[in-house]
């Protein structure tokens, strides 16, 4: 009887735990971000999550017509980074950490990162070939949209007034 | 000093000549925010140059049969990577080795010191499917020889797979590239070297190697190779295989070298192997080949056991060389590792003795 009971409570706490963190996480609409003054030239066939993944993994340096693609990052604990990366790499950004040493030991460095959502929209704006990501909502005139992803993101911030 | 002003010294000085200018000429590399400063584990930014200084130090502890307990600053390594923007990138590594060590019988000393100009090199990005390399660089063959630097690997010491039966450096040209599919990714690189010209200050063989010539080399006379690489989208798993075809000074005839890796990696995990088989058509006839397998168990708070198993024969020893390591890494940040290692073997005697390791290696 000890034992079902210890089972049951056990259960219980792995249920709770489940929708505890199911509650602590929202959907989110991103999107990603290239500027809007006609310099972006693209990659070379349609992005899609997958190029995307190899253009931050700086896999793909160079766009259509030679133009030098930069990835943009938010910071490594940015719940929406957090969920971009999943998506991308499959894992968290710390768990990319020793993938980057071993770039970094042969000459190439990780993405750039900025604070915040709209640090991300005027580095866009003003560089020629970068690429970000924000919430769809945030989007305004100095960005275009090339890819809309649907995402889970940890917490419950509003990232619209962010 | 008296280095800089050694004739073959003129290559290397007008490549770095090279680079500077490029440097200097450079536009900004981005247009604001750049990430200016200085990050562990990236190197410093030069603001919107382009260029980044970094490296990496370790500082070692041995204690190997029969000799006396050593300890060193066995590498400073220094970074100046260039990358402005367009469709060339430039990277040089810097090396002071052996910069200060203590031995039980000696005390503290100096005598060892080498400097090392480990890689440089420029690359020209046509395309992700081909790019060229000019310059000197770390030679294609395996996993280990291409990231071995002591804050990325997870023993200190290194197996003889990676180390005795092929050149570290190249000096020369090289395509590279991938093509990308969509589960898998595939890399090439193809070289040609011609280090006894080109590189004025070659790899020299460790002690033992001289003793024994043509068991372990310096450098490469006269390379032609590749590389392919097959591995997963997220990079879980890899597979690769190498081919090199190479003189070696002083010897007649050419050898051969194939090698085969692999590398798996998921959740703290890591499995990885290394084999290569050489045989050549000069004075010594016999094969060599080696083969290790290491595995990596994450424990509790970052730390992971390290096991490795291997075996190499080398051509002139009857008896094949058997060595197996256990120990401990501690990686508290990833930029920064801690590690212990117990070796010992059979028939080692000459090339990996029996001992204990110890080491602390950063990535600044």
């Amino acid at each position: 009887m000890g034992l079902r009971r210890a089972m049951l409570l056990l259960l219980m706490s792995a249920l709770l735990h489940v929708v505890a963190a199911d509650a602590a996480s929202t959907t989110q609409r991103i999107a990603v971000i290239v500027a809007n003054d006609g310099s972006w030239q693209g990659i070379r066939g349609k992005l899609t999550v997958r190029q995307l993944a190899r253009v931050y993994r700086r896999q793909y340096l160079l766009g259509r017509d030679g133009q030098r693609l930069h990835p943009v990052n938010l910071p490594p604990e940015h719940p929406l980074r957090i969920a971009v990366s999943r998506k991308l790499y499959g894992r968290d950004p710390v768990a990319m950490a020793r993938f980057w040493s071993e770039q970094y030991f042969n000459g190439i460095s990780p993405p750039h990162v900025v604070d915040s959502q709209e640090a991300m929209l005027r580095f866009i704006a003003n560089t020629p070939g970068a690429i970000g990501y924000i919430v769809e909502c945030k989007v305004d005139k100095r960005v275009r949209v090339v890819l809309r992803l649907k995402l889970r993101v940890t917490g419950s911030a509003d990232y619209c007034a962010e | 000093m008296s280095i800089l002003f050694d004739p073959g010294w003129r290559w290397w000085h007008c490549l770095l000549c090279c680079h500077v200018l490029l440097v200097a000429f450079s536009g900004p590399a981005l247009a604001e925010g750049d990430t200016g400063g200085y990050r562990l584990g990236s190197g410093y930014a030069l603001g919107d140059s382009g260029v980044r200084l970094g490296g990496y130090a370790s500082s070692k502890y041995k204690k190997l049969d029969p000799a006396p307990a050593k300890f060193e600053v066995s590498d400073l390594s220094l970074f100046v990577i260039w990358d402005g923007g367009g469709r060339w990138q430039g990277f040089s590594e810097l090396e002071i080795g052996e910069a200060v060590f203590w031995e039980k019988d000696r005390g503290w000393s100096t005598d060892e010191t080498e400097f090392e100009l480990e890689r440089t090199y420029l690359d020209y990005l046509y395309s992700p499917e081909l790019k060229i390399r000019l310059g000197k660089f770390l030679t294609p063959i395996g996993h280990w020889n291409q990231v071995h630097a002591d804050p990325l690997t997870w023993t200190v010491s290194r197996p003889l797979t990676t180390d005795a039966g092929f050149a570290h450096h190249l000096t020369g040209m090289m395509l590279h590239g991938e093509w990308l599919f969509d589960d898998h990714e595939l890399e090439y690189q193809l070289y040609v070297d011609d280090s006894t010209h080109l590189d004025p200050k070659p790899d020299n063989p460790s002690p033992a190697g001289r003793d024994l010539p043509g068991v372990e080399i310096g450098t490469f006379e006269h390379a032609v190779g590749g590389r392919l690489l097959l591995k997963s989208v997220d990079s879980d798993w890899q597979l690769g295989s190498s081919l090199v075809n190479f003189g070696i000074e002083g010897y007649e005839g050419r050898k051969t070298l194939l090698g085969l890796d692999f590398l798996w990696r998921r959740g703290g995990h890591e499995w990885s192997g290394e084999a290569i088989y050489r045989f050549d058509t000069g004075e010594h006839e016999h094969p060599e080949w080696g083969v290790f397998l290491q595995g990596i168990v994450p424990l509790h708070a970052r730390w992971s056991l390290v096991l490795r198993q291997e075996r190499y024969t080398e051509v002139a020893f009857d008896q094949p060389i058997d060595l197996s390591n256990v120990g401990l890494a501690w990686r508290p940040i990833a930029p920064l590792v801690f590690k212990l290692e117990r070796r010992w073997g059979a028939e080692n005697e000459l090339f990996a003795p029996d001992g204990w390791f110890a080491s602390a290696a950063v990535l600044f």
